[in-house]
């Protein structure tokens, strides 16, 4: 497929030429960059894939526009049941400009910002504007293929249904879309790098990732929700002030104009086909040349000048509390180190923050009455609550099996070259730093919440499940992970390792832990005993620790 | 009839923000000539290189390279000479051959022409097992291989070296002391920055010294020599950048264990 983008960029060579490009270096370019592409693992998704066999993927990008296009085709369904365009079309659209920004945003971070490109193209003889209509043709001839990727289905579902006029209606709109998100993209990026230095867009971007992953979980929990927001149930179509500020909308509206000659469209569909237009004009005269030229300067300073340095203050809170927590001065390392490299490294936060979005359905199972100050009482007879505090031990689970795992591995020399003569330290300390750092205050907050609604009887409550998360953590680092060592593993081996176990503590140990509990409120006195009993099971799993030995771990 | 520099420089100045990292460089380099760039870290060695070749056109004063103005002619430059960048810089995504066919074509070279040339490269740096395996799996070293190759394998007048040495091997070191060698006889120029010293000392027909931005020194290994009344490039260099303290610091440096 990549051959037929090639295919179709050798039709137009007569274009670039009169634009001042070199055609052969250009398609050389491209061709490659598409190459790669294939070879790079998709940031946006490397959430759902396994690290282990990233090194040989040939087909990343495909297998990503695959997976897009059901999720597409999923959205499109509204094109079936629902009679009106302007509301059946309003759910592709959004999905289509949503997610070609944001796997923008996401997986172009890496191409965009690859300062490799600078050193290895820069003193090639090569003229600038090659460079800048090849990246050009690179990120336009993605998004469309994204694009018209998710579009697919819908298109098809379009055909059938409305006809052939639809569906070119259909295709030139996706095209509009795919123009409007490159425009807002390009925008994001150009203010970023006008204001921010290279390593804080860097992590700005993976804010977006984060970002991401939490839209795609939330997003199927809202798709359902949306309808109602857009007056689904009255008989005509309403226009509201507030969709002209919606792009999917103007679309939508285009469809509406031309399905069902809906004359009150037109204002959309102008705005629909100009503002696209207007877009492309300025990105191309006034945008994409200094946008190439401040990625230009992104790799070939030694620094630039514009770096300032963050120097890191010594002694602060962390060394203070880390004082306070632990009791030798190797798991106090350990503790700061944890939670230093935590609150740093951008590939972990990818990879644990979105956890916090798993909660999310939790708000649906609340329902509407969680909104309505008045129906509180209501809510406070049962136990409800309980769920909430236990699948708060998923964000727990999640940051500390992830704390095992680095880019940097490698370092993990250090526990093996420095002499300790117990490991229980390293493991210990680590475990603490995960569960006061990210789990305690998640925890609180929760704790306030649930204090507000159901008041002070759920004191016990809540300590008992804490006091149980706490155990499961403990047990999922002796039995889990084989008492890994934390920023250990390569994220490579994360697939193999542990997700099993992890799996079943989330599966089995904590439902059986939240039911127990639960049926314990129904014996008096019930919980308070528990949380004694637990309090003493949690001292014993402590205790374990002290028996680690350092021939369980290897390199 | 006078000999035209293939370098020449005039009160090139390149500052990034306000740090003026080049204060005013002046000089020439002639065709056939090994010239070793030497200097401390942050002294300007990889910004000169940068600029002779054309990636910072955003500086002060003059460059010229074969005669052509950097900033005017920088496509006629680029087509002449070789870069090879420090850091092992690549697209390690590709193979070795993918990479260099891919160079090959940004210089107009026809596919045959590049890949006879990267076969023959390649397997004399011993990588010919490796010509079709993605390079994210290589070491530093083989990377500077394929770098070096392919900043040589369009056949460059010039050839400009930004620590070419590091990561490779004690073999792969001698082979590449030998190429630099066999080019130069064979009429090329080479600016070659690094910081070992030995080589440098070994290979160089002018060395050149940069510190903080100016050129402290420029003539041969034997000029040098008489000038700092030294016997190895080190002292030599250690007098001429200030750092003659090198004894004292070691001393402080066991007294801070104590």
């Amino acid at each position: 497929m990549s051959k037929a983008v090639l295919r179709i960029l050798d039709l137009m060579q007569g274009v670039f030429r009169w634009l001042g490009a070199d055609y052969d270096i250009l398609r050389n370019i491209v061709e490659v960059k598409f190459k790669m592409q294939n070879r790079r693992p998709m940031a946006s998704f490397s959430h759902y894939k396994s690290y282990n066999n990233d090194q040989d993927t040939n087909n990343s990008f495909w297998l990503m526009v695959g997976l897009l296009s059901i999720l597409g085709g999923l959205m499109g369904i509204s094109i079936f049941f629902i009679d009106k365009p302007y509301y059946a079309y309003a759910l592709p659209f959004g999905y289509i400009m949503i997610m070609s920004m944001l796997t923008l945003v996401t997986d172009f971070s890496s191409l965009l910002l690859d300062t490799t490109d600078n050193i290895v193209l820069l003193p090639r003889p090569i003229n600038g504007r090659t460079i800048l209509l090849a990246r050009l043709v690179h990120i336009s001839s993605y998004v469309l293929i994204l694009s018209y990727g998710i579009a697919l289905l819908p298109l098809i579902f379009t055909l059938f249904k409305y006809g052939i006029l639809a569906f070119l209606a259909f295709a030139s709109a996706v095209f509009v879309l795919a123009m409007l998100s490159v425009f807002f993209t390009s925008l994001l990026y150009m203010l970023l790098m006008r204001f921010t230095s290279e390593e804080r867009l860097k992590d700005i971007i993976s804010y977006f990732q984060i970002a991401f992953t939490l839209l795609v979980t939330a997003g199927y929990q809202m798709v359902g929700r949306i309808f109602n927001w857009l007056d689904l149930d009255t008989t005509t179509v309403v226009i509201r002030g507030w969709h002209y500020a919606l792009p999917p909308l103007w679309l939508s509206g285009w469809m509406q104009f031309v399905i069902k000659n809906s004359s009150q469209f037109w204002a959309f569909s102008l705005l629909a086909f100009v503002v696209p237009l207007a877009s492309a004009w300025v990105l191309i005269r006034f945008l994409a040349p200094k946008f190439t030229q401040q990625i230009a300067q992104l790799g070939t300073g030694d620094g630039g000048g514009a770096e300032k340095t963050i120097t890191q203050k010594r002694h602060g809170f962390v060394s203070r509390l880390a004082t306070m927590v632990t009791g030798s001065l190797l798991e106090r390392a350990i503790f700061e180190l944890s939670w230093k490299i935590t609150a740093r490294d951008r590939k972990f936060k990818m990879r644990t923050y979105p956890t916090f979005g798993s909660l999310i359905p939790l708000v649906f199972v609340f329902g509407k009455e969680l909104f309505d100050p008045q129906k509180w009482s209501e809510m406070a007879q049962g136990h409800l609550y309980l769920m909430l505090l236990y699948m708060a031990h998923i964000v727990a689970g999640t940051f500390q099996s992830q704390s095992h795992f680095s880019e940097d591995f490698k370092a993990a020399w250090v526990y093996f070259a420095t002499p300790t003569d117990s490991p229980r330290d390293v493991v210990v300390g680590n475990i603490k730093a995960i569960l006061l750092k990210f789990y305690t205050p998640f925890y609180l907050l929760l704790s306030a919440f649930v204090l507000t609604i159901w008041g002070i009887k759920a004191l016990d409550d809540l300590y008992l499940a804490f006091v149980a998360s706490v155990c499961l953590s403990m047990i999922e680092s002796k039995i889990g992970s084989q008492n890994r060592l934390p920023f250990s593993k390569s994220l490579a081996t994360m697939k193999e390792a542990g997700q099993t176990s992890q799996f079943v503590i989330f599966m089995l140990l904590l439902p059986t832990c939240g039911f127990g509990h639960w049926g314990l409120t129904f014996i008096p006195f019930g919980v308070p005993v528990a949380c004694v009993f637990a309090t003493f099971i949690a001292y014993v799993l402590y205790k374990q620790f002290d028996k680690l030995t350092w021939e369980r771990f290897d390199l | 009839m006078e000999k035209q520099p293939v370098v020449s420089l005039r009160g090139l100045k390149k500052s990034y923000g306000r740090d003026l990292i080049l204060k005013g460089i002046d000089l020439d380099v002639y065709a056939g000539e090994i010239i070793g760039y030497i200097g401390p870290n942050g002294a300007g060695k990889s910004t000169t290189l940068k600029i002779l070749i054309g990636m910072l056109p955003d500086f002060v004063g003059e460059a010229r390279v074969l005669g052509y103005d950097i900033r005017e002619d920088a496509l006629e430059v680029k087509k002449r000479i070789g870069y090879v960048p420090e850091n092992a810089m690549l697209y390690e995504v590709l193979t070795p051959m993918e990479y260099l066919l891919f160079i090959g074509r940004l210089h107009k070279m026809e596919d045959d022409l590049t890949e006879r040339r990267a076969h023959e490269l390649l397997e004399i740096f011993g990588l010919k097992t490796h010509a079709d395996v993605r390079m994210n799996t290589f070491s530093k070293g083989m990377r500077q291989k394929v770098l070096l190759i392919s900043g040589l394998i369009h056949n460059p007048d010039v050839i400009f070296l930004d620590e070419p040495l590091s990561g490779l091997d004690a073999n792969a070191v001698i082979l590449v002391k030998e190429v630099l060698a066999k080019l130069k006889a064979a009429g090329k120029t080479i600016f070659y920055s690094s910081h070992i010293m030995d080589v440098v000392e070994k290979i160089s027909d002018r060395i050149v010294i940069i510190n903080q931005g100016t050129i402290i020194a420029n003539g041969t290994f034997e000029e040098l020599k008489a000038q700092a009344q030294s016997g190895s490039l080190e002292h030599i260099f250690q007098g001429l950048t200030g750092d003659n303290e090198n004894s004292h610091r070691a001393e402080d440096f066991l007294q801070a264990l104590k």
